[in-house]
């Protein structure tokens, strides 16, 4: 009502209003319903007045890299700075990510590690690509982070799909900045089979133009190559010798041949049209199986692996891949086998190859002790100041006038630190040392600051800058900040700026191979382990192209332990000294059987290995569970079952007791349900010494075929001493506490029950059985009565009759049936007498096992034979 | 410092020499390949081959990249736990939930301290004891009055979360070493304030099909003019809670209703199999067509395969094998599950919600592992791209769904994870794991809490944390990075304590998560039930009636024993013969299944059937029958001697304590046994509603005003059907609930989990097998 009043009064016109006020005035009351009207609805509705949804912004990204560092992280997704880069890098590796990714975040230092590596040769950007104002945002749309794409400047962007480790990252970017290799000799060429499996050879005269026709596009597919499969890419080399090209079976300029190691060369189809996405189509279509694949499953939903499982059987190697150092001679020897393995009657080249692999392996050796040599000289002649001239890191403050100027103001951050390492590894990354500098604005040009972090005198930093155009190398002005008599000039004077190349080649060199070593050092990527009879040539005598004589495809795969101990793991294998030894293993889908190999790696022992794997001749290998996690049996839990592995299972089952096991799977929820009721069967046994009870998890435990069960849970019971005479309880009875207890029963043996019957039988019982035996032995009485008037009459038959064999055996068994009963007799009585003794009192254990003893040995003993 | 510069080289000296000793053998072996070589580099070979076997030998060790540290994450979570229940404690408390931007508090599903009850038990299993028996008291001592108000509350979401959490607390109660009664765990004040709350939201059971309304008010029942149209998870999410408190305190009309609810959707499924998203509880009629696993529907699946082994309930497990069948068949496409149409199957909508994301976690507990590793594989996908995952995300346009992009800390993602993680111990899932921790901690943490995300795309945040993100998101969280924690119990160790109920073995490892994530130990919900009288009981009559003479093999005679199965000797090692066997397994068990299947194919003629009046009475034939045939099948068990468990059906019946026919009428006053507040608030309802027509003289004129303004109400939210007027009743609920069954046929042989293939071992790190083997190229 109120509320249409006051509606009434407004809709008139203005001068009304005073009205309103008179009405009012005269009625109080309405002004107070008003009010009150209002009040209340404030009070009810008010909060949500209040409470209209809050929406507050994410909040604004920030550097995922340390300012100062050889990574230029555009972190607010800006992706002009990239395309600027563009025209004047040969190459650029970004990786696009997201700040609140996971992966983004683990990978950050393994792309710094990278940079790192390769500060100098390839320039690396880190894009925000998720800031929704950010440029990047607006134009790409990632499924997930973090992505990385090298581009090359007068080419595509090439996408890394590969593993986030910074030697890997290194390796692929190297295939990228070199993926021709020019072949001058027909050893050359051999020796880059060899290395690479398989290689595409194009020849192109460069006397006839400076770009011979279709040059350009093989140039193109060689990176595109390396996209497709950064880990075995196939390898381009160029000829251009004329006779080469003959030996090669090309003919004439750009011909182009695809030469595989256990199979015959291929030529390109298209003479006249090579594109390079027909190179690349090609060059996948027809490259078949390699002798060793290298499997590299990189964690996302595939079907790799299962598709090469499904082929058939495989032996599958398991080493540490060092993708930094050419020829593993572990890989080399399980190339070789494989080789062999596969090799059919004609096949000469493999002797070839497998020679070549020898001497290649044994050159790298050498060449990688020499080198770990050369560096331990080279750091011992700076080893006095690699304790004190700790760390250093140049970086360029790019602010936007510099730019425009195209000038860099690039300044050496250093770090000293003398006295005893604290930790080998340099700190700097995310220190607030380059925090602090990185926030200042940039120094005056060529001057040079001292500063103490702390009051601690070992320490101090030191900053040199200098602005400088954009097209010169910094190495050329940044002279040590200090006398450069304690430490040696990194820079030289006198250097060619243009010739890059010989810079790097000559003077880079050692640090170059000493910086590789280091960063292989930390990434822990080495040469793998060195085989002992890698050079034999004595294999078993049938190994040598028994894949081809039997007809049967055994593949060969090698998957990485450091980056896929995974798998390795799930086939209950310990992957953990792979460098050392690597892990070899059979695996058979078809036949569900796996081996493992058990002698240490060697070629030997592999090749035997292998032979036995095809010919079944091998045990099936049963993974287990380490007991690291052993279920608390201590003193707290008031019940408990002993959890038990392959190992212990088989022991367990034939002690001389009575064993029940739960075989249960860890994720069945029927198993959960269970496993209260077993522990209740297990403590309402408790009392008796004669039975066991255990649990398996029969998904994470191999059995043996006979106890591998189809379904959880499944409770077995193994009688002592009959072991073979194992059952399991029936799928179709409900497994409540009273069920189990009949079914123990039933199997147990005589010792279990007695103790049972002595701990249960309850006073009723003993009244119950009482009546029982009384009943029996009348019943037993008169049975024998029967027999035995059965008996005579039979006898006196005989006597009438002449003596059949018939007869005869009837009498017998009758004879024995009479014993039976006789002493069947004997022992209900002997029974009766003992309850009647015990007047109605529960029994006692050891009264009944006195009484009952001469019995028990008896059946026991009879179990027993 | 010169010396320490010394001492340093001398140690390093020192540790190669011992790494020289050790690697002897390889060294003499390398030299002796130098010297083979033709190409030796003279003599500095023999110190060349010396350094490279200390450099590949000492320098390596054991690497696995990509292992995570859970150590580290299990402190990450349990900060992240920690930061927002303080933050709730100190800024929302007694509200419902923490409003984390503007640090304050506010009442969402009731006005009752909800996230407090449902972290709860997430402190007892991060292992603080202390802030549990605080906060446990403090329910306690706050239960006369917790939940008596005049409000409007979610049946479904006050059943998860507050039952379920009320219960879960409970059962926790004994292992924090707080002092329990003796009766315990059949009963406590826990129990008992959970009990309370449960029978306030008995009324809205009151309906035809036994279907619940959605919200019901705590004082007086099921409010005037409530809609009848519910989604299908808030009909079909009860049991696992109302089976647990009938069975612990001994009043099966809890799981009554709940079975009665699970059976009226199954009846209403739709011709070929399918759900729809919402139903009219009154009518049966779906309201909205989508079917889908997700939003909606979700947790409906979840409770009958957990409400299966849980309770033993074989007839659940049978519901959800014939969904799934359909499911697969009609919603699957390339391991997603998308919506259709329930009546006709076509994919309608091509959708991930995030509520599907509870799915593989369901598989994983019934063993199709291989199947829900790749579903969770596209689910993380999801998370990948936004970092969250969206309600709703289009699956074929890789986007969010416009207006449903919100992600408010949702667990279910997570908790399939832990469920596969702790079947596969597959890292793939750690990681994932870990990427669903930085995510957050990066997203939503705020100054008080952890707030609900807006836009998955663009990471706004709204003043929102659910109570789910203390109750499961940060306790499965911790599970995941807690391998050795209590509920991970494997069932190797338990609990014996003694109740009189007789002995019980609790916390044997048998946890079952509710919806909301609180666990409940199903022995001991066992331990309370009738199964468990009944099993003491033929216990007792066993050792009482043993026969000696047959037990120690005296008399030749045998009487009824539990023979084993023999095992094969020898295994003839292929799948298809394993598929054979299984096949012949299943032909077996048909026999046994004949009879649900005609059950079923009855109920599918009513749902054609138009809806009349004579439809409880078919009901409750087909009950009789399925009774009248538990006795038969039992007899004949009897007769083959080989199962007890029939018996023990039989005399559930008899021994139910509260038999519904003895209660009253419904306008009767005294509610037989009943808590008083209910009563009262009942009478109340009833005299409202029921009997205005009689009583209308007795009654105060302010009623009439509010009879009107219902009236009006309701004639036009129900279109004036008169007899839907009538107001649900706890009353009127017992007399419908004396002809719903509780006695279940036993069906052991479908309880088992199938053991994985050979070949899974290597379904690890993303590898997966193809349905059908590939073939070869």
């Amino acid at each position: 009502m109120a509320d249409e009043i006051l509606a009434h009064g407004i809709t008139r016109e203005v001068h009304r209003q005073n009205a309103v006020l008179r009405v009012m005035a005269k009625h109080p009351e309405l002004c107070f319903i008003l009010l009150s009207v209002f009040v209340t609805f404030l009070t009810n509705y008010g909060s949500s007045f209040k409470s209209k949804p809050l929406v507050i912004p994410a909040r604004m990204p920030e550097p995922l890299f340390p300012a100062v560092s050889s990574v230029l992280d555009l972190y607010l997704g800006d992706l002009r700075p990239l395309v600027e880069m563009l025209h004047q890098e040969d190459l650029i590796f970004v990786m696009y990510y997201a700040p609140w990714c996971a992966k983004s975040n683990t990978a950050v230092s393994q792309f710094l590690r990278a940079a790192q590596y390769l500060d100098g040769q390839v320039k690396f950007v880190a894009v925000n690509c998720w800031y929704p104002e950010g440029m990047c945002r607006k134009q790409y749309k990632f499924l997930l982070y973090p992505v990385f794409f090298a581009y090359h400047r007068d080419n595509d962007g090439y996408r890394y799909m590969g593993i986030e480790r910074a030697e890997f990252m290194v390796k692929f970017l190297e295939d990228l900045v070199y993926p021709l290799t020019l072949l001058t000799s027909a050893d050359q060429v051999k020796d880059f089979l060899t290395e690479h499996d398989t290689v595409v050879v194009g020849h192109f005269d460069f006397n006839d133009s400076p770009h011979p026709p279709g040059f350009k596009q093989f140039y193109y597919a060689s990176m595109r190559v390396v996209e497709h499969d950064p880990f075995q890419p196939v390898k381009f080399g160029v000829v251009t010798d004329y006779t080469l090209a003959l030996y090669c079976h090309m003919k004439q300029s750009s011909d182009i041949v695809f030469l595989r190691i256990n199979n015959s060369t291929l030529k390109y189809p298209l003479p006249n049209n090579i594109t390079s996405t027909n190179l690349v189509r090609w060059i996948f279509s027809t490259r078949h199986q390699l002798p060793v694949r290298w499997l590299v499953p990189l964690g996302m939903k595939s079907l790799m692996l299962s598709q090469e499982i499904n082929k058939g059987p495989a032996v599958i190697m398991f080493h540490r891949a060092s993708p930094l150092s050419s020829a593993s001679q572990t890989v080399a020897v399980f190339k070789d086998l494989a080789l062999r393995y596969n090799q059919c009657p004609g096949d000469k080249m493999a002797a070839d190859f497998s020679r070549r692999w020898l001497t290649r392996s044994i050159y790298n050796i050498i060449k990688h002790a020499k080198i770990l040599n050369f560096c331990k000289e080279y750091k011992k002649g700076r080893l006095f100041h690699t304790d004190t001239f700790r760390c250093c890191i140049s970086t360029c403050h790019n602010c936007s006038h510099c730019l425009r100027e195209s000038k860099l103001n690039v300044c050496e951050i250093c770090q000293f630190r003398s006295g005893p390492q604290r930790s080998s590894v340099c700190s700097f990354e995310k220190s607030n040392v380059v925090d602090n500098y990185s926030v200042q604005p940039p120094l005056p040009s060529n001057s040079c600051q001292n500063s103490i972090a702390s009051y601690d005198v070992s320490s101090y930093t030191s900053v040199c800058c200098k602005w400088c155009n954009k097209n010169v190398s910094y190495t050329e002005f940044l002279t040590p900040p200090f006398s450069s008599t304690i430490i040696p000039s990194w820079g030289s004077e006198g250097r060619r700026p243009t010739d890059r190349y010989v810079i790097e080649s000559l003077e880079n060199l050692p640090r170059k191979l000493c910086g590789r070593l280091t960063f292989q050092k930390s990434q822990q990527a080495y040469p793998s382990a060195i085989i002992p009879d890698f050079a034999s040539t004595s294999l078993p005598w049938e190994f040598t192209g028994h894949g081809c004589r039997v007809n049967q495809t055994l593949s060969f795969f090698t998957l990485d332990s450091q980056n896929h101990w995974m798998i390795a793991k799930s086939l209950g294998l310990d992957v953990s000294q792979a460098h050392l030894s690597p892990v070899v293993v059979g695996f058979d889908k078809e036949n569900e059987k796996q081996v493992i190999l058990q002698e240490k790696f060697s070629k030997k022992t592999t090749a035997s290995f292998v032979l036995n794997f095809t010919k079944g001749f091998l045990p099936r290998h049963l993974r287990t569970v380490s007991s690291d996690r052993q279920e608390a049996c201590g003193s707290t839990p008031s019940l408990c079952v002993t959890e038990l592995t392959t190992d212990t299972f088989q022991a367990a089952v034939s002690q001389p007791k009575d064993v029940v096991i739960l075989v249960y799977a860890g994720w069945c929820g029927f198993c959960l349900a269970v496993s209260h009721t077993f522990l209740h069967l297990a403590h309402y046994f408790h009392t008796s010494p004669n039975i066991t009870f255990a649990r398996i998890n029969g998904e994470t435990n191999d059995l043996p075929w006979e106890f591998s069960m189809e379904s959880y849970p499944t409770i077995i019971f193994f009688p002592a001493y009959r072991e073979a005479d194992s059952v399991a309880f029936p799928d179709n009875i409900e497994p409540s506490l009273p069920n189990l207890i009949r079914f123990v029963l039933q199997h147990a043996t005589f010792t279990t029950r007695l103790h049972l019957a002595a701990d249960v039988c309850s006073a009723t019982c003993v009244q119950e059985n009482l009546e029982l035996c009384r009943h029996t032995l009348q019943a037993l009485r008169s049975k024998s009565q029967r027999l035995r008037t059965h008996l005579s009459a039979l006898h006196s038959n005989q006597t009438r009759s002449k003596p059949s064999h018939y007869h005869a055996a009837v009498m017998k068994i009758l004879r024995k049936r009479v014993e039976d009963i006789q002493s069947e007799i004997s022992e209900v009585k002997n029974l009766k007498d003992f309850l009647e003794k015990s007047r109605g009192r529960r029994l006692d254990r050891k009264t009944v096992e006195k009484v009952l003893s001469e019995k028990m040995r008896r059946k026991d003993l009879s179990v027993g034979r | 410092m010169r010396m320490t510069n010394i001492s340093v080289i001398s140690l390093k000296n020192f540790r190669s020499n011992i790494k020289f000793i050790c690697t002897q053998e390889q060294v003499t072996l390398l030299c002796f390949l130098a010297r083979k070589m033709t190409s030796a580099p003279g003599g500095s070979s023999l110190f060349l081959c010396f350094l490279t076997t200390v450099f590949v030998v000492c320098c390596t060790n054991a690497i696995e990249h990509g292992k995570i540290d859970i150590n580290h994450y299990r402190n990450v979570v349990k900060n992240m736990f920690y930061h927002a229940y303080d933050g709730y404690i100190n800024h929302a408390y007694p509200y419902d939930e923490l409003r984390p931007l503007t640090c304050d508090g506010h009442d969402t599903w009731g006005s009752y301290s909800l996230t407090l009850i449902d972290a709860l038990d997430t402190l007892a299993v991060m292992g603080n004891h202390t802030e549990f028996h605080r906060v446990t008291n403090l329910l306690i001592d706050r239960s006369a009055s917790f939940f008596d108000m005049d409000i409007n509350v979610s049946v479904f979401e006050t059943n998860i979360r507050v039952v379920g959490g009320l219960l879960s607390a409970h059962l926790m109660m004994r292992r924090t070493g707080m002092v329990v009664e003796p009766g315990w765990p059949c009963s406590g004040p826990l129990l008992h304030l959970a009990e309370t709350i449960a029978r306030k939201l008995l009324p809205a059971f009151d309906t035809e099909t036994g279907m619940p309304f959605g919200t019901v008010n705590l004082r007086h029942g099921v409010p005037k003019g409530e809609t009848p149209v519910t989604c299908t998870a808030g009909v079909g999410t009860f049991i696992v809670e109302f089976g647990s408190l009938s069975r612990l305190t001994g009043d099966p009309v809890f799981e009554k209703v709940a079975m009665r609810a699970i059976r009226a959707l199954w009846k209403f499924r739709s011709p070929i199999g399918l759900l729809g998203n919402h139903i009219d509880v009154k009518t049966g009629k779906w309201t909205a067509l989508d079917s889908g696993i997700g939003g909606g529907v979700d947790s409906y699946f979840e409770y009958l395969v957990k409400g299966s082994f849980m309770f033993n309930i074989p007839e659940l497990l049978e519901m959800f094998r014939e969904y799934e069948k359909q499911i697969v068949s009609h919603l699957k496409r390339d391991d997603w599950y998308m919506w259709a149409n329930m009546k006709k199957g076509g994919i309608t909508l091509p959708l991930f919600t995030s509520l599907d994301a509870y799915w593989p976690g369901i598989q994983s507990m019934l063993g199709d592992l291989d199947s829900a590793m790749k579903t969770i594989h596209n689910f993380h996908q999801v998370w990948k791209q936004f970092g969250s995952t969206p309600e709703y995300y289009n699956i074929p346009k890789a986007e969010v769904h416009q207006g449903r992009e919100g992600y408010p800390l949702r667990p279910e993602l997570i908790e399939s994870i832990v469920y596969l993680y702790r079947a596969t111990q597959d890292p793939y899932l750690l990681k994932a794991g870990v990427d669903i921790v930085e995510a957050i901690e990066h997203i939503a943490r705020t100054s008080c809490g952890y707030a609900t995300v807006k836009d998955v795309r663009d990471h706004r945040l709204e003043n929102r944390m659910e109570s789910f993100f203390l109750a499961e998101t940060t306790k499965y969280l911790y599970l995941l990075f807690d391998p050795e924690n209590f509920l991970h119990n494997n069932g190797s160790h338990g609990e014996l304590i003694h109740t009189p109920n007789g002995d019980c073995v609790l916390e044997a490892g048998g946890y079952v998560y509710n919806t909301e994530a609180h666990p409940i130990d199903l022995a001991a919900v066992h331990c309370c039930s009738a199964q468990k009288k009944q099993e003491e009981e033929t216990l007792q009559n066993f050792h009482d009636n043993l026969n000696l003479l047959e037990l120690l093999d005296i008399a030749q005679d045998k009487e009824s024993r539990i023979i084993g199965k023999k095992l094969k000797k020898k295994k003839q090692a292929s799948s298809t013969d394993r598929q054979e066997r299984a096949e012949t397994g299943r032909e077996g068990n048909n026999e046994s299944e004949k009879a649900p299947e005609g059950k079923s194919e009855e109920r599918e003629n009513s749902v054609t059937q138009p809806e009349g009046p004579g439809r409880s009475n078919d009901r409750d034939h087909q009950e009789a029958a399925s009774t009248h045939l538990s006795t038969e099948e039992s007899k004949n068990n009897e007769n083959t001697a080989t199962s007890p468990q029939p018996d023990i059906k039989l005399t559930i019946v008899k021994s139910q304590p509260k038999t519904p026919d003895k209660l009253p009428p419904r306008d009767a006053v005294d509610l037989n046994g009943a808590d008083s507040q209910t009563t009262a608030s009942s009478k109340v309802t009833i005299q409202i509603n029921n009997d205005v027509t009689v009583e209308n003289g007795h009654q105060k004129p302010s009623f009439d005003l509010a009879q009107q303004i219902l009236d009006l109400f309701s004639s036009v939210t129900t279109q004036g059907k008169e007899d839907e007027v009538r107001q649900p009743s706890v009353t009127e609920l017992y007399k419908t609930l004396a002809n719903v069954s509780v006695v279940y046929i036993s069906k052991p042989s479908i309880m088992r989990c199938p053991a994985q293939p050979f070949h899974s071992r290597i379904s690890v790190w993303g590898e997966m097998f193809a349905d059908e083997d590939i073939p070869l190229e």
